[in-house]
Formats: structure tokens, sequence, C-alpha cells
């Protein structure tokens, strides 16, 4: 992927060398004299975006993306992109934005702009229904399963009391697995994985608290002021009437959390 | 969301490898051509052209494949050319396989003995007679294996294309692993249709390099 | 130097017919090597030359000047009254000018039937039946008609060589080259390939031939030519070549095959 990202590199290197030319640019005029928005979305990463049984994009980020074209007063039309591919596909202009699962970082905002975060992968401590956990204090004489060298890994190393007992295994598969056969009583895990879990052995282990949260925002063209304005306006609207709640709920089975809603 | 593979998810993998053959079939075409045209150029007597070939096939030799899609895509988008998926798939595999074939049939045409060119023009046979009657025929036969070679792992490069938008075997297969969570399953089915694809051309080049030894060995 | 020219003559187009080939100063190089240093020959038509010298004498590159598979850097060459011209004229002049070369170099991928018909159907536009009816002829005439239609490999050399004589008269040329033509041929060929090309000396075909059959050089040439280092050393009607030679090189080259 080191050559891809020297293209990358290229284009981007070539975008800026014409960005005079498209400041004069403003893509929300051109959706709206269009009449369609292009969201570039992922299809291979559920619950986010995915391919439904009708092979149409679905998820997550579908959902948000059919709420932002009727706020726009536009049709929308999906483009489906992928995790190596997905920026160029908006700075070359091949999409207006992208609703992509993207995680807001200081590296990736150097080439892109982004809104407010609208979906969030959450990192936390999940456990059998019976285990009175709230904190990471109460984790003592406890024993976790982990991904080893994993973001949770992490996380779980760094706040668990010395006589908490962290059993690293080779993947998320395998730490879940472990759960399921009680081996242990508690996982340290994302949201996403929480799902699997449920869907494994449903009500049978809940969320004793959170670690971390990687937040996800939509990503427009360097300098689309316009654009993003109106997108993060878009995104108060969802989050105050309970809409991205309900996206919640649908795709990952539990209310928008909390990281979401601090501004 | 988890979802069962089933005959529905059998048949996406089927239809998307529809788009494997066509992009395969606008390679082995463009590539053919162009291959040609590349190596008689890179046989040629003119300096210029042999050198301008040379260029063109260190050039897409020298770089992947993935970039050239890439950049056909990308590149001319951001230079304002909005280009269609589809021609920049073309440009970017012709200009791809006409690299390699070039380069593959320059050797075989060089192969052939310099006495036969040499006879052909005391003969008083022009270029292109010489060319199509004597030397193509010959350098064809033992082009055969080196060029299906060629154009099996074309075959299975098409799936670079994902790179811009084309939802191909492979990439059909990533989407389904996604939601049913079967990778073995899937991509046992994936690398399954790939070799019924590429059965049939091994074939055929077993063939026709039958044919062609008949056709000189008699 | 009197050729004598004493068979039927292939009538010519031009007034200056009895010329078949002239060279007037030529010189060729290879990088840095000279192979052919002032080359100075005119052969009448129907005059046969027989051209020998040790190897890397210029020889075969001489003749190879004639149908332009080599190109020349200085000096003229005329054939039949024609000027060699690069490119222009190239395909004119290879149209008169049959060649027959060391290693035959038949195409393997044709019959010998079809290696005879390629040349004058694509350059002649000749169609199927004629050049048909003219490989046949010529295939008669080098005494292999029952070979038409086997392939090449499946020929002894002395066959294949006996094809390639009949594939360049198939384009019924006014001068015929050989490049050493038996000089890879087993002892008990040579003798039918040089029956053959006697047969075509009698019929008064304008020939350069080089090799070292000095017999053949006896019997047939009107004139032998000696190179030695890219140059002419002597040119002799063939008695007074073997029986008094001039320059010295060429007693010590004879001394040497002999």
């Amino acid at each position: 992927m080191n050559a891809l990202k020297n293209a990358l590199a290229i284009v981007v290197g070539v975008g800026l060398m014409l960005a005079g030319s498209l400041a004069g640019a403003d893509t929300l005029q051109d959706i709206q004299s269009r009449g369609t928005i292009k969201v570039g979305m992922l299809v291979d990463f559920p619950p986010y975006g995915l391919m439904n049984e009708q092979n149409q994009p679905d998820g997550y980020d579908a959902d948000v993306a059919k709420l932002l074209a009727p706020d726009l007063g536009v049709k929308l039309q999906l483009v489906p992109v992928t995790g190596p591919n997905r920026i160029p596909y908006l700075l070359s202009g091949q999409v207006d934005v992208l609703v992509a699962s993207l995680g807001i970082t200081p590296e990736r905002a150097k080439s892109v702009d982004f809104s407010e975060p609208y979906a969030a992968i959450t990192i936390a401590v999940y456990g059998k229904d019976d285990e009175k956990i709230t904190k990471p204090a109460d984790l003592a004489g406890k024993t976790i399963a982990v991904a080893r060298a994993s973001t949770q890994d992490t996380a779980v190393t760094k706040v668990a009391p010395p006589s908490a007992t962290i059993r690293r295994f080779d993947s998320d598969a395998a730490a879940l697995q472990a759960l399921m056969s009680g081996q242990v009583p508690l996982i340290g895990c994302s949201n996403v994985c929480y799902l699997t879990i449920q869907k494994l052995a449903p009500g049978k282990f809940n969320k004793k608290f959170e670690l971390s949260s990687q937040v996800q925002g939509i990503a427009v063209k360097p300098g689309e002021q316009n654009l993003l304005a109106r997108i993060n306006q878009f995104i108060d609207k969802i989050k105050a009437n309970g809409e991205l709640d309900k996206i919640n709920e649908k795709w990952l089975g539990e209310p928008m959390p909390a990281v979401l809603k601090k501004k | 969301m988890i979802r069962q593979f089933g005959w529905n998810e059998f048949e996406l993998l089927v239809f998307a490898a529809r788009w494997t053959i066509v992009l395969a079939i606008i390679a082995f075409v463009g590539g053919g051509i162009g291959g040609l045209i590349v190596a008689l150029l890179r046989t040629a007597d003119s300096r210029v052209a042999r050198t301008a070939m040379i260029v063109f096939i260190r050039v897409f030799q020298g770089t992947p494949l993935l970039m050239q899609l890439f950049l056909a895509y990308f590149g001319m988008a951001i230079f304002g050319f909005s280009v269609n998926p589809l021609i920049a798939a073309m440009i970017a595999l012709t200009a791809h396989a006409s690299a390699y074939l070039g380069e593959i049939w320059r050797g075989c045409i060089q192969a052939v003995p310099h006495g036969q060119t040499e006879a052909a023009k005391a003969l008083g046979l022009h270029y292109f007679a010489r060319m199509r009657h004597v030397v193509l025929p010959q350098a064809a036969r033992i082009a055969v294996p080196p060029t299906v070679g060629f154009l099996v792992q074309l075959l299975k490069e098409t799936s670079l294309t994902s790179i811009i938008g084309f939802v191909e075997l492979t990439r059909q297969g990533q989407i389904i692993t996604s939601v049913t969570f079967r990778p073995f399953l899937v991509f046992g089915l994936v690398a399954a249709i790939y070799f019924a694809m590429c059965w049939p051309l091994t074939l055929v080049a077993r063939w026709m390099e039958r044919g062609m030894a008949r056709a000189t060995n008699r | 130097m009197t050729p004598s020219v004493e068979n039927v003559r292939v009538t010519s187009r031009n007034e200056d017919a009895d010329v078949a080939v002239r060279m007037e100063g030529v010189d060729k190089w290879y990088d840095t090597f000279q192979a052919l240093k002032d080359i100075n020959l005119t052969v009448a038509s129907g005059e046969r030359i027989v051209i020998c010298g040790p190897s890397g004498s210029g020889k075969s590159t001489l003749i190879r000047c004639i149908n332009q598979l080599e190109v020349i850097q200085k000096g003229r060459i005329f054939v039949d009254g024609i000027e060699l011209s690069g490119r222009r004229n190239i395909a004119e002049i290879r149209h008169e000018v049959g060649m027959v070369f060391q290693q035959f170099n038949l195409f393997p991928h044709m019959t010998v039937l079809e290696n005879c018909m390629l040349a004058p159907m694509k350059v002649r536009r000749a169609s199927r039946a004629e050049a048909e009816t003219t490989a046949r002829r010529y295939l008669e005439r080098v005494h292999i008609p029952e070979q038409a239609d086997k392939y090449p490999a499946q020929l002894s050399g002395g066959q294949q060589q006996r094809v390639a004589i009949a594939r360049a008269l198939c384009m019924n040329p006014k001068v015929m080259l050989f490049d050493e033509p038996t000089s890879a041929l087993d002892p008990e060929m040579v003798k039918e390939v040089l029956d053959t090309m006697i047969d075509l000396a009698n019929e008064g075909m304008t020939m350069l031939v080089v090799t070292h059959e000095m017999n053949f050089a006896r019997s047939v040439a009107n004139r032998v030519i000696f190179m030695d280092r890219g140059e002419i050393v002597e040119a002799a009607p063939p008695e007074e070549f073997f029986n008094n030679p001039k320059h010295e090189r060429t007693r010590a080259f004879l001394g040497q095959i002999s």
C-alpha cells in the first residue's frame, strides 16, 4: 500500500496545485444545481457499510446518507468505495462527500475536512449480566479477555488494577470464544464485536464501561466551507431529533454513544 | 446483520464474474493489438521507434497496474477530465498488457533466425508481407505458451480494477465475506470460478500449440 | 577481361543490356572495420563469376551489397542499368536479383510449393494458379517435383538447397547470387546442387557465386575473382587464374586449398 500512498500524495499534490481553480468551485452549489448528491460509502464494513440481500448498499452510513440527501433537497446517489480509494474518490471529485466510516485523525485532517462526528466505534468492557462492574477499579481480582496488541489491549492494560488478570488472545474471535465458553467472565472489545456477542448469546452479556472511542466524520474536499457548514447543521439536527439514535439502535443495538453527544 | 451464505450470494459471485470476463476481454483485445504494434516497432529499423517503445515498456512494466488504473481514473479527474471508469480501465489495462505482450512477442520475433528475414528480403517481399507470411507465423508458435501464461495472470489481475470502483469477482467476494463471515467458503468459490475461467485458456493454448506443431513438424 | 557470352542472353529493357551488374568504387564499413575497399567490378549479362578468397575477405559482403542486404558507405552499384539508391528502389532491384544462401533459409512453416509460390504471389501479384504452375515448373527443373507438398525439414540438405534455387528462380530474376551454396552440405550432396547450378549456367543465367569449389570454377566460370582483406586482388578467366596466377596472395591461397 506504500505505492498507493505515493500515488495519493501525487494526487493530493496536483490537487493543491489546482487549488486556485478549485477555490472558485462550490460543491454545495454544484450538488443543488445537479439535484443529486454523490455519497461515497464502504460496502465491506458492516454494520456501517454493507451490501444487503438485494445487493444494494446498506448499513449505518447508508441510513445517514439517506437522511442527508432529502435534507439538502436533492436525490441520493450512493457510490461504493473501498478503504484505500475513498479519499482519492473524494479529492478527485468522483464523489461529493464521504459517509464512509472515516475515523477523524489528525493525519487525515491534512487531506480532507471533517464534519462533526456522526458515528463512533467504542471500545468498552463487556461481561456477564451478573458481574457488578461499572469502573476500572472494579476489575480488581477479575480475569478479562482481549485481542493481543489491539487498541482494547492497550486501553485495558492502562486502566486495569494490578490484581486483574489480562488474558491475551490472538484475535477478537478467539477472545470472544473464551467469553462464550465461560473461560473468562469479561472481555474488552469494540461495539461491533459486541454485536456478534449479542447475536450468538442474546441477553447474556452487557456493557460495563467505555474505555475509549474513535469518532467518525463526514468528509468533504478541503476548503468546502459552505458544504461543511450545511452538513454540520444536518448532523446537529439528526442528533437532536432522535433520528441518529434510531440508526444506532437499528445497526448497533444501543443508543447513540455519549461521545457523540458532547459538542 | 450476519447473513447466511445461500444461493443468492452464489449468484452475486457469478454475476460479478461477468465483470471479470468483460475486463479480461478488454485487456486481451487491447493488449493484443497494442502488443503487436509495440513488438513490431520494438524490432523496427527506426531507432526512434525502438527507443520510444523501450521507454513505453519500461514505464508500464516498471509501475504497478494498480497505479496505472489509479492515475488513469483519479489522475485524469483531477485535471478536469471526468473519465468513465470503464474507459480508464480500458486505457490502463491496454497499456499494461501492450507493454508485457509487446516485450514477450519482441523476444519471439527475434528468436526467428535472421536468415529468414534475409531470404524474404532477397525475394523482394516488403516489410508487411515479410512479417505477415514469414516472421510472425514462426514467432507465433513459440509465443503461445508465454502469451497464455501472461493472459491467465492478466485475467486474475483484473481484480485490481476494484480500486476504481469495479465490483468484479474478487471484490464481490470481499463484500460477501464481510456480511456472511464465511471467508473459506466464499474465497474457495471465488478461486473455483477463477479456475473455471483460466482452465479453458490453457486448453486452447495446448490445442493451438499442437496445431502449430503439426504444421511445422509433419 | 573479355566476357564470353555464348548462351542465350536474357533480354533487358535497357540498351546497356550487356552489363548486368556494375560496382564503382564501393567501400563498406562495419563500424571501424572496412569490409570492402574500392571495389570496381562489371559483370556482363550471362557472365558467370566465381568469387573466392579466405574467410573474412569480403566476398560474401560483396554479393550481399548487390541486393542491398548490406548498405554501402561509398561508391555506386548498378543492377540492370538501374542505380541502387537506398530505400526507394530496393524492391525493384530485389525483383531482378535472386539469392541462394549457405543455410538454405527455406521457410520451415510452409511446404516446398508454398515456399516457391509466396514471392510471386506477394511481390509479382501472380494468381495462385500462375504461381503454382511456375513453382512446379522450376521444381521440375531442379529435379524434385515429387517433393512439392513436403515441408523443408523432411528433405535432405541437398534437396533443400535445390528448393532454395527453385524458389529464387520463380521470381524470374536476371541475376543469381550464390553465397557459399554448398558449404553447409554433406559431401555426397554437393554434386546434386552443383549440377543444378551448371544447368542454370548453361541456360545463360548471370551468376555470381561465392564458393570454394574450384572444379566448379574451372568448368563453369567465365572469370574467377580472388578477394583478400576487402579488395579484389585478381580477376582472370579460370585457365589463366589457376595456371598462371599473377599475384603472390593468389598463389598462396591456391596453394592452401589445392
